[in-house]
């Protein structure tokens, strides 16, 4: 059901990210363990909760003595940000079946959701075992980086592929709707959110971005209706 | 010892849960977003953005007043531009950019 070229396709594009991870996962297993708790809670919590910044944030609060729900209530704010993704592969994943698609969007992180932005690069019809493919990569990797963490060595700076993936992927972006306004847009809503709130830099300048680009939309589309009923 | 790691499995599992709302909770929106021309439009436009953000985001540990002042970052960054504007892949672009910078970070 999954092609071996699905397959291997999904590997090759995931490689870099796996990359990536290791380097950010030996930093997670070692503050795990530094805190003094078992170091299978690392891989077991990469496995469930699969969300870096998350996991950071709720193990640096539990160190400052912070109880359950205050964690769960920062984490939820900085977590919100994965409910953007999924919607633009509504269209793509519609036919999906129905485990592929709660896999898909459990593991709609950061990078699945950057990677999965560019054309599919297989048949349409192995379209479904590749974007699964993909998807549990991803997952793996993650887990797999904060596992090995405690065997490995590793050198420093592996982390810059994210960055670089990240900024192809806003020119691959921009070299397709043309526009320069959303970018600025972002950029301007992050700059005083990093300098003032840097925990929430990020999904604020989302939520901001797109009510912004929503807004934008919303008065040309009704303004258009107002032109015809003239 | 044994507390604190149980403390930490009932906080996983409550992450666990926060991790599968957030990421399928646009499930149930489905419908909404195929008849809104606007969200459409919208979601058309916002992952550009939401890339930028990211990267920004992740450029967090430079320390642009510092020696050498994110030199080596930015020019990782353009360096993998351009060949990604000439060769038009991903891979290629990523590969020759991680060795750039680990061969800059050695230097600087």
């Amino acid at each position: 059901m999954i092609s071996r070229q699905a397959f291997m396709t999904a590997l090759k594009i995931s490689l870099p990210i796996g990359v990536a991870y290791i380097p950010l996962g030996v930093v997670f297993g070692l503050l795990v363990e530094n805190q003094g708790y078992h170091w299978l809670m690392a891989p077991l919590m990469s496995l469930t909760i699969f969300g870096g910044a998350v996991q950071f944030l709720a193990l640096s609060m539990l160190e400052q003595g912070s109880t359950v729900l205050p964690i769960v209530i920062a984490c939820f704010f900085v977590g919100i940000r994965n409910s953007f993704y999924l919607p633009a592969f509504f269209e793509r994943f519609k036919d999906y079946r129905k485990w592929v698609k709660a896999y898909l969007g459990f593991a709609m992180v950061d990078t699945t959701y950057a990677l999965l932005l560019s054309p599919s690069p297989v048949e349409k019809n192995e379209d479904e075992g590749y974007c699964l493919s993909l998807a549990f990569f991803i997952h793996f990797f993650w887990v797999l980086g904060t596992l090995v963490g405690k065997f490995l060595p590793t050198l420093p700076g592996l982390e810059f592929s994210l960055t670089i993936l990240f900024a192809i992927l806003t020119l691959e972006q921009f070299l397709k709707i043309r526009e320069r306004w959303p970018f600025v847009c972002a950029f301007i809503f992050w700059l005083p959110l990093h300098v003032f709130l840097p925990q929430y830099a990020l999904v604020g300048g989302i939520f901001l971005t797109a009510f912004v680009i929503w807004l934008r939309f919303k008065r040309r589309f009704s303004s258009s209706l107002i032109g015809d009923a003239a | 010892m044994l507390l604190e790691n149980n403390d930490l499995l009932v906080l996983t599992g409550c992450l666990f849960m926060l991790s599968l709302v957030t990421r399928l909770i646009p499930y149930t929106l489905t419908h909404w977003f195929e008849r809104s021309v606007t969200l459409k439009k919208t979601g058309g436009i916002l992952p550009g953005a939401i890339m930028l953000l990211l990267m920004l985001h992740t450029l967090d540990g430079v320390k642009w007043s510092e020696h050498p002042h994110g030199l080596p970052e930015v020019g990782v960054l353009l360096t993998a531009v351009i060949i990604f504007l000439w060769r038009r892949s991903l891979l290629i672009s990523l590969i020759v950019g991680m060795v750039l910078y680990m061969c800059l970070r050695q230097i600087f």
